[in-house]
């Protein structure tokens, strides 16, 4: 060979070289991620998602959009239609129109109290909206829907401890191509201790309703913050039920465009009005809902017992020894 | 072989040799694990009784008939193993991942 073609040649592979090494980094799947507020709780967002889409841009997108959504739940005088479907398939168990009653027991705020029974029922009667129960499930619904209009890979969106995971890590990245670790906290510790962890893959969305979280104690009763709308009164239907921690799923679609199957809700409203249902029926009385709704779920009990329902036992490890694993 | 091609081996070769370096170190210390939850005291599961010292364990006891599991001694270094299949007990050594990297915490 010539020695001047053989510069060319030599020229020709660098400017080769040098643009392959540029596509690589404008559509390497970086990461990125943004805290702040939305629904009254903590958002948590990381994204793997290619670097010339940009995501501080999505992770924005995002956050404007549950601020929109939110704004749209507080003034409704009526629950979305899933959330409509979850209050009857769960027979009521799942209500959005406690928001009076919720009011008069004032469970989180300054001045909780035990009401009469006659104020009760007028709450009852009142059915006044409130979103608290579903509201943060269908703002994860609202983040995924932008997180695949923007070809995102993958995410994980923390909404006080509701957790959606989208897409699959990209292989080159750090865990990558490995499944999601999402970590579930121990409902009587510390915000430190965990109960053990999930793996999961593809879209989820994990919630939990529990009776510590939000309390108050008179006579010795402990009075928490998920009202049976049967009674009014705190649910206690299945005694000994400290938490319930639903994890719900969308099927694979191919395109940003598809839409659910019909009769299919969104993971995140179903997750989050079936764990408040879930809570308030027991778990006998749920098998039946979660399972028509393809969840799994796990029931934690004062005595350290964890009834798994469904799938439960294959996606979740048991790591904290102070539980077992109950019947079924 | 030109200067600058030999620049570019070296620093090729440093930064594997250093990504290699970063997944052999040690990233915790070692646990005792019992049928795959740490254990950090003595303690019996399934009729078998396993001391546990620290770091280090072993089977006392077992109801099981050929008593591998107590014959495999003190168990020390990561990796070290005892299993009583007929009890369906294992015990090892873990070395923990780096406080294993959760991609988040539901509650």
């Amino acid at each position: 060979m010539r020695p001047r073609k053989k510069k060319l040649l030599q020229r020709g592979a660098a400017v080769v070289f040098a643009a392959a090494a540029l596509l690589a980094i404008f559509f390497a799947p970086g990461q990125s991620g943004g805290t702040g507020f939305a629904m009254g709780s903590a958002l948590t967002q990381t994204l793997w998602i290619s670097n010339i889409r940009g995501g501080t841009q999505v992770t924005r997108q995002i956050a404007a959009a549950l601020q929109a959504l939110e704004e749209q739940l507080n003034t409704a005088q009526d629950p979305p239609a899933p959330a409509i479907e979850l209050m009857r398939a769960s027979d009521g168990a799942f209500n959005p129109y406690l928001g009076a009653l919720a009011a008069l027991w004032n469970i989180d705020g300054e001045s909780p109290r035990v009401p009469a029974r006659e104020e009760v029922a007028a709450a009852l009667q009142q059915k006044q909206h409130d979103p608290g129960a579903y509201g943060k499930g269908m703002a994860c619904d609202a983040a995924l829907a932008v997180l695949r209009q923007n070809k995102a890979r993958a995410a994980v969106i923390n909404l006080g401890g509701n957790v959606l995971t989208y897409g699959r890590k990209p292989r080159l990245w750090a865990g990558g191509g490995k499944p999601f670790i999402i970590a579930l906290r121990d409902p009587k510790g510390n915000a430190n201790d965990t109960l053990g962890v999930f793996t999961l893959e593809g879209t989820n969305f994990i919630s939990t309703s529990g009776s510590y979280e939000k309390y108050f104690t008179r006579g010795g009763v402990r009075y928490h913050h998920i009202f049976d709308a049967a009674t009014g009164y705190p649910s206690r239907r299945d005694p000994g039920l400290v938490s319930v921690t639903v994890v719900t799923r969308n099927p694979e679609q191919e395109t940003a465009k598809q839409s659910l199957p019909a009769g299919v809700l969104p993971a995140g409203v179903a997750g989050d009005a079936l764990s408040t249902a879930c809570f308030v029926l027991g778990y006998a009385q749920s098998r039946a809902l979660l399972a028509s709704h393809g969840a799994d779920a796990l029931f934690i009990y004062e005595d350290g017992s964890i009834k798994p329902v469904g799938q439960a036992k294959k996606i979740f490890t048991l790591t904290n020894s102070s539980y077992h694993w109950g019947l079924a | 072989m030109k200067k600058g091609d030999a620049v570019v081996l070296a620093a090729v070769l440093l930064l594997a040799g250093a990504l290699w370096l970063a997944k052999l170190l040690p990233a915790g210390p070692p646990q005792v694990v019992i049928n795959g939850v740490p254990a950090a005291q003595s303690t019996t599961t399934n009729g078998v009784a396993v001391a546990v010292n620290g770091q280090r364990a072993r089977v006392v006891s077992s109801p099981c008939r050929d008593k591998r599991c107590v014959r495999a001694g003190w168990l020390k270094a990561p990796g070290d193993t005892a299993v009583c299949l007929p009890q369906k007990v294992i015990v090892e050594i873990r070395v923990a991942k780096k406080d294993i990297q959760f991609d988040g915490t539901a509650y």
